[in-house]
């Protein structure tokens, strides 16, 4: 194999690379012509954000027992952490999804960097969303809202927090430490390349979050925890 | 590498510097700004191909040129590493993007394990593991000829 990784390299000097561009020019005019943040407009709910982080600031968190980002870190939930909240900032059930670009399966495939896992419970699902290295899966049920199953590389360069005032109990999937929060609850993540702060809103009744490999898993659904623990040990 | 064409390279190599201005107030001190900056560049070549679903291939065109001529010892000789070298872009060519991404930037850029991980949002232990995985996939691409040539 020491053959192959030196002619690999060999080649890689030996490749004709593009030239080099200048590029401090261009950067700078960027820069000095939008000295500030350009106005985003998937960051409209960037009032929301700042509600909820005076909501936790001003007091009105509730340390509820066995809940908290210590706790997830011994779980090893590392991507997550959740906080428990006297009330949620007035959000609607079911709004919009916000989880990215639409792609086809084959497409998500493609281009995440990990290996997509799914649960084989929920069969096919019927939408694909892909943002950044985050993959989200739509089922659509007739007589429900829909299910939700992302995966999100477990690592702390993509952080997931979630404010909640229902319940969160420790589970067990598949031999993996989880958490199962019940009730209504707000999700927050931040953007990998650390260029901004997104906070989405996307309220559920039911939202399960495990680890698999590398992989942080979250299931969300209106159906009961059990069905959501079958759903969840389906994962393939 | 990521872009998959020079003028997106350009184009996000620029926007990620941008931002990185922009979010230099955020990064942490305590860790090495390298990998920080090559991250942010190389999430935004990835979000740039992946917005304009482009597929177009990654021509690495083996140089038959006087370093050929200077590994070989003679002109005969150097036109049998270029061809060997061309066999072996190839088959990278034909690899799994992943596969050809890791191998890429872990050789060809010569890039450590950990800013290979930074580069392409993985963990240096997935690293490893998909490293050693796309050389085995490689080298049976690759097969004997091209390796021993």
């Amino acid at each position: 194999m020491a053959e192959l990784q030196e002619r690999l390299e060999q080649l890689g000097h030996d490749a004709r690379w593009p030239p080099t561009p200048d590029l401090a020019a261009g950067v700078r005019q960027a820069i000095e012509s939008s000295p500030s943040p350009p106005p985003r407009s998937r960051f409209r709910r960037r009032p929301l954000l700042a509600a909820l982080l005076a909501l936790v600031v001003g007091g009105g968190v509730v340390a509820a027992p066995g809940v908290g980002s210590e706790l997830l870190q011994r779980l090893g939930l590392k991507g997550a952490t959740v906080t428990q909240v006297r009330e949620l900032p007035p959000a609607t059930l079911g709004g919009p999804l916000a989880v990215g670009e639409r792609v086809s399966l084959a497409d998500a495939e493609r281009v995440v960097d990990h290996d997509l896992v799914r649960p084989a419970a929920l069969g096919a699902p019927a939408e694909v969303y892909v943002d950044g290295d985050a993959v989200t899966f739509v089922y659509r049920a007739r007589s429900r809202r829909p299910i939700l199953f992302a995966q999100v590389p477990g690592s702390t360069r993509r952080y997931v927090q979630k404010l909640a005032t229902g319940r969160t109990q420790r589970v067990q999937v598949a031999g993996r430490p989880g958490l199962l929060l019940r009730g209504r609850h707000v999700v927050i993540f931040a953007r990998p390349d650390g260029d901004a702060v997104v906070a989405e809103t996307r309220l559920a009744k039911n939202t399960l979050l495990w680890e698999r490999g590398e992989l942080l898993l979250r299931l969300e659904a209106e159906q009961p925890a059990g069905e959501l623990l079958r759903i969840a040990r389906s994962v393939g | 590498m990521l872009a998959r064409n020079a003028a997106d390279a350009e184009e996000a190599a620029q926007d990620g510097f941008v931002k990185a201005w922009r979010a230099l107030p955020r990064f942490d001190r305590s860790r090495p700004f390298r990998p920080w900056l090559l991250a942010i560049v190389a999430n935004e070549a990835r979000n740039r191909r992946r917005s304009a679903g482009r597929r177009e291939a990654l021509v690495l065109r083996a140089a038959a040129s006087t370093s050929d001529a200077d590994r070989a010892g003679s002109p005969e000789l150097a036109l049998l590493v270029a061809e060997r070298d061309a066999a072996l872009a190839a088959a990278l060519e034909r690899l799994d993007e992943r596969d050809r991404q890791v191998i890429a930037c872990r050789y060809l850029l010569e890039l450590t394990e950990a800013q290979t991980a930074a580069a392409l949002g993985l963990r240096v232990g997935t690293v490893k593991s998909r490293l050693s995985r796309a050389l085995e996939r490689l080298r049976a691409q690759a097969g004997a000829e091209v390796l021993h040539g």
